[in-house]
């Protein structure tokens, strides 16, 4: 300390002298590289103030909690318990969560589980919420027409028919996909139609009256529209039209089975006509030959015989060769999936009793994946020990 | 003046040295005799879709050399080994009982302890030595004659148009105006609306360049299952036989048409072709008109 007494003189001459008195402790503090912090309150007392709040703090908490059950007031006396609408940035329409109090509404019940609430934070929610809302509209239907031969006939009458009016008339082939004009029929008018091939494969169209070509052009708008793509449920209320019994006009003395009519030789050598009836095909079935059929064919009659074919079976049990099994070799069965213990079961009626006692024992009746399943079965290091 | 007297009538000298045969033929174009046309060349006919509608537009033509060539189970097969091994990375690695860290000391005497001689304790015989006959980094990679490989493209090519599985697209297949959050389940949508998708045994989509909307929403976590995108640059002939169907750019497929027919004379290339085709009247796109069609008749088996 002795030592310290030079410095007390150099800081006394230094420094301006203070005009209350300094310790000595506290002028040598005064070298010190931390600033010393003034302590307006007492340590106990912000102990207190941190652990029970202070005064500004539980005002403010109360005028919080005020505002809240003045707000679930309001939203309270709301008619018909209407939710409070309102739009993000994006413009999308969001209903705001109620607030319920359940201090005021007795038959309010917490959830004690999560089922039946709305999850919000997972990445498939997330997903939900960037999702801008884009809606994909494609040019088939959404679901595959699925037609007999007689009805395939009957299709394709129709959309020929429309295909040669349009050539006809000198008017693109395009505009037999376009939506047509109001509510017409044009199905009805179609089966009117005659249509007669020679031999070279060039065809001729007749109606029995001549109103009907006028009315089918007339159904066929002749500007571009403005929406593009049709209405599903009118193209599915078209192809149910023309398929419709009483066909067309020459269904009388069609052939029967998938022999295509003599109509059908027509010639489908010219590409706009080829690439429009496979077009308008697709619009209508959702189906259409595939492309080395097109690529072959030279009259309608070729993707005629394709469209009508039969679907090819997805089960060998279910293909006609071994369908005729059945009644050749009636010692042989024949199943379309593997046989288990439990169809070995069901042949003999036993299955029945069986599943009737496992569920009385509250027992599953099929299944290896139940807590019970692997009981005897327990595995050390990678030997499998079953007991 | 002096006229030339009439050259008399003198005997050809024969010709002893040349065989005998038919006179040769005059040499008149008139009467040059064109090799007959080849009866097998014929067309492959498919549509071209829009995207991403799928919407028909309009007939396109290759020839036969290109889409239609018979099955070749073999070229495939050699093809896509071909592949494999050059995509092999081939950096297995083990150590030799030389490369081993250690010492060379010859850990027990020769005789004399009753257990089989040892020299090093890098041994492969023993815990800690080295492999025997371990893998090395070498070049897995294998040879095929370029024209095989030609012919096993196109053949592959010609595999999924005979199936009905190649889909040829309009230019610049993309996804237009949807934002790149909304493109995924825009493209699950589209490959579900049009029987595409997983269920369908799912799509491979080969476009000219990267197309940033669709391969981006091909790149989220899951949609791996529904459909792959590669631009021609990465596309292989495994690629191409691996999925349920190619859907394929028009520029793309006449880029690897082109890129891939080296084993075809001159004459029976793409541009030869195109050319043919022009000066018959017809393009390569179809569906102008009834006077184009019949000439498409002619050339169609």
């Amino acid at each position: 300390m002795r030592a310290a007494r030079p410095v007390e003189q150099a800081l006394r001459l230094s420094t301006p002298r203070p005009a209350h008195h300094v310790c000595r402790n506290c002028r040598l503090q005064q070298f010190s590289t931390s600033r010393p912090v003034p302590a307006s309150e007492p340590f106990y007392k912000r102990l207190m103030t941190g652990i029970f709040g202070s005064k500004e703090s539980r005002e403010a908490d109360r005028a919080r909690d005020e505002r809240q059950q003045k707000k679930v007031k309001e939203l309270g006396q709301r008619q018909g318990g209407a939710l409070e609408k309102k739009r993000d940035r994006r413009g999308r329409e969001y209903e705001v969560a109620a607030i319920v109090d359940p201090t005021e509404t007795q038959d309010y019940v917490q959830a004690v589980t999560w089922d039946g609430l709305e999850q919000v934070g997972s990445e498939q929610w997330v997903r939900e919420r960037a999702d801008r809302g884009e809606q994909y509209v494609g040019f088939r239907p959404g679901k595959r027409v699925r037609l007999d031969a007689a009805q395939w006939r009957a299709l394709l009458h129709h959309v020929v028919v429309e295909l040669l009016t349009l050539q006809k008339a000198k008017r693109a082939l395009e505009e037999a996909c376009w939506p047509r004009v109001g509510e017409s029929e044009t199905w009805v008018h179609t089966r009117q139609a005659r249509i007669q091939s020679s031999v070279d494969g060039s065809v001729t169209m007749s109606f029995a009256q001549a109103e009907a070509e006028a009315t089918i052009l007339a159904s066929i708008p002749t500007r571009h529209p403005e929406q593009m793509t049709q209405n599903a449920e009118a193209l599915s209320r078209e192809v149910e039209g023309a398929v419709a019994e009483g066909g067309p006009a020459d269904a009388a003395d069609g052939p029967k089975g998938n022999i295509p009519p003599a109509w059908m030789d027509m010639s489908i050598q010219d590409p706009a006509l080829k690439i429009m009836l496979l077009k308008r095909i697709l619009q209508l079935t959702a189906q259409t030959p595939p492309t080395p059929t097109l690529n072959t064919a030279t009259t309608l009659a070729s993707i005629y015989t394709h469209l009508a074919a039969p679907a090819a079976p997805k089960k060998l049990a279910h293909a006609p060769a071994l369908q005729k099994l059945q009644s050749r070799a009636p010692n042989v069965a024949v199943h379309a999936r593997r046989q288990t213990p439990i169809d070995a079961e069901r042949k003999v009626g036993r299955w029945k009793v069986i599943q009737d006692e496992l569920m009385k024992r509250d027992l599953p009746v099929t299944g290896s994946r139940h807590r019970e399943a692997k009981a005897g079965i327990s595995m050390r290091g990678r030997e499998v020990r079953i007991t | 003046m002096a006229t030339t007297a009439p050259p008399t009538n003198t005997k050809p000298t024969p010709n002893l040295g040349a065989p005998r045969g038919p006179p040769p033929q005059s040499t008149k174009p008139s009467q040059i005799s064109r090799p007959p046309s080849n009866p097998f060349l014929t067309t492959a006919t498919l549509p071209t879709l829009a995207f991403p509608t799928l919407e028909p537009l309009t007939l396109t033509t290759y020839p036969s050399t290109h889409l239609r060539l018979p099955l070749r189970k073999d070229i495939l097969h050699r093809a896509v080994i071909y592949e494999a091994d050059s995509t092999r990375q081939g950096t297995a690695n083990t150590k030799y009982r030389t490369e081993v860290h250690g010492s060379n000391r010859k850990i027990r005497p020769q005789k004399g302890t009753g257990s089989a001689r040892l020299g090093d304790k890098k041994s492969p015989m023993l815990r800690g030595g080295g492999v025997a006959f371990g893998p090395k980094p070498r070049d897995f990679s294998t040879k095929l004659p370029r024209k095989v490989y030609d012919l096993a493209w196109r053949t592959a090519l010609s595999y999924r148009y005979q199936k009905g599985e190649l889909l040829l697209l309009e230019d610049f297949a993309e996804l237009v105006n949807v934002h790149p959050h909304s493109a995924p389940r825009y493209l699950r949508d589209l490959l579900k609306h049009n029987q595409m998708g997983h269920a369908d045994g799912r799509t491979l989509f080969v476009t000219l360049e990267r197309r940033e909307g669709l391969f981006g929403a091909l790149e989220v976590d899951g949609m791996g299952r529904q459909a792959r995108a590669v631009d021609v640059l990465d596309v292989d002939v495994k690629d191409l036989l691996e999925l349920g169907r190619v859907a394929m750019e028009r520029s793309a497929l006449e880029f690897l048409l082109r890129e891939h027919e080296s084993d075809l004379v001159p004459g029976l290339r793409l541009d030869a072709w195109e050319k043919s085709q022009a000066r018959m009247g017809t393009g390569m796109g179809m569906g102008n008109g009834p006077a184009l069609g019949q000439a498409q008749a002619a050339v169609s088996a």
